[in-house]
């Protein structure tokens, strides 16, 4: 989860490709553009909030109404089998639930939607295990996951 | 995407000629589930009597749909040990896909991955054919899929397969006389 809540600091603006990897760890470790309740730490490692870290808890927190920080709408939260990916867009979050341990365990980063409706295709990006441009479909059939739900992002405010 | 629907269309050709089902790789998991023996078509130059080859062609050509379509695909893997049950043979592996494409004068890395991989195969005729896969697509669920003296030696880096298919690229490149340079 900490890799999915890296991704959407990244693209609030949290990481400037124009910048040296030197300066956007000193971004991370200013905490720019996150909040006093959701950040995370150089390397990946350290001092990292649980809105940032866990899966349950980073949906509760950008879904929810606040002055500052990521904000999303919801959505799907059905199984599956029923899940409409034409829903999806790039920059969205997907969560997948386990329902052998009975919980919303895991998030992966939507990096491309194909524009055709009619043969309709999402990319995702993960970690652990680690993907790049993988599709969506592996993971909607894979049996272990029984209900998925989605989080649009949109404009944020961010005090730095 | 095009290319995809390229690859589809000539698997469903060749599957028809052989008078086989072609699936599409996230269904063969399905299959194996209900208990339903499908096998996988493998057309080509692969010596069926070489699991690694099998495995190989498997991760290529049914894995590597489910991949950005890139312009060459190269994979490497590992396995960890196998075990044999009424006539299926499961082979505990980790596998890594690496997808590139020729961008802007450099051969780039586009797409890829690498996971714990479960394959069911059978034997007959001393020739392999997969039957089924279970991929630990989240790193948690992998003490679900592998049996303990199998996860224990998992290494999620598996940094020497990468380098594995680095070193596949460049020399891919150099056989086709590319004059681009690999590049992450």
């Amino acid at each position: 989860m900490n890799f999915v809540s890296q991704c959407v600091w990244a693209a609030y603006g949290g990481w400037q490709s124009t910048s040296s990897v030197a300066t956007n760890r000193t971004r991370v470790a200013s905490r720019i553009r996150m909040t006093s309740t959701w950040y995370g730490a150089k390397y990946g490692m350290g001092d990292i909030s649980n809105n940032f870290a866990f899966v349950p808890s980073f949906y509760t927190y950008a879904t929810s109404s606040k002055t500052v920080g990521p904000k999303a709408t919801g959505y799907g939260d059905v199984s599956t089998g029923s899940f409409d990916i034409l829903s999806v867009g790039t920059g969205n979050v997907i969560q997948l639930y386990n329902t052998s341990q009975a919980k919303w365990y895991h998030s992966l980063y939507a990096t491309y939607k194909s524009s055709s409706s009619i043969d309709p295709q999402v990319l995702v990006t993960a970690h652990q295990t680690d993907y790049i441009d993988r599709d969506i479909l592996e993971y909607l059939n894979n049996t272990m996951y029984s209900k998925v739900r989605g989080m649009r992002f949109s404009s944020a405010s961010f005090d730095s | 995407m095009k290319k995809n629907m390229q690859l589809i269309l000539i698997l469903l050709l060749i599957s028809c000629l052989a008078g086989c089902k072609v699936n599409k790789a996230a269904d063969i998991t399905s299959s194996t589930e209900s208990n339903e023996i499908e096998v996988v078509p493998i057309a080509g130059n692969v010596d069926k009597s070489d699991m690694d080859e099998v495995i190989s062609y498997f991760i290529i050509k049914y894995l590597g749909i489910s991949y950005k379509s890139t312009d060459k695909q190269f994979e490497a893997h590992k396995i960890y040990g196998t075990e044999e049950a009424d006539g299926v043979i499961k082979v505990y592996a980790f596998y890594r896909f690496m997808g590139c494409s020729f961008i802007e004068g450099t051969f780039k890395y586009e797409t890829g991955g690498g996971a714990p991989i479960l394959f069911e195969l059978v034997k007959e005729n001393d020739e392999y054919d997969i039957i089924g896969y279970t991929e630990v697509l989240v790193g948690g669920d992998l003490p679900y899929i592998f049996p303990e003296k199998y996860a224990e030696m998992v290494d999620e880096r598996n940094t020497d397969l990468y380098e594995d298919v680095v070193k596949q690229a460049e020399d891919w490149l150099k056989e086709e006389g590319r004059i681009e340079k690999y590049s992450r």
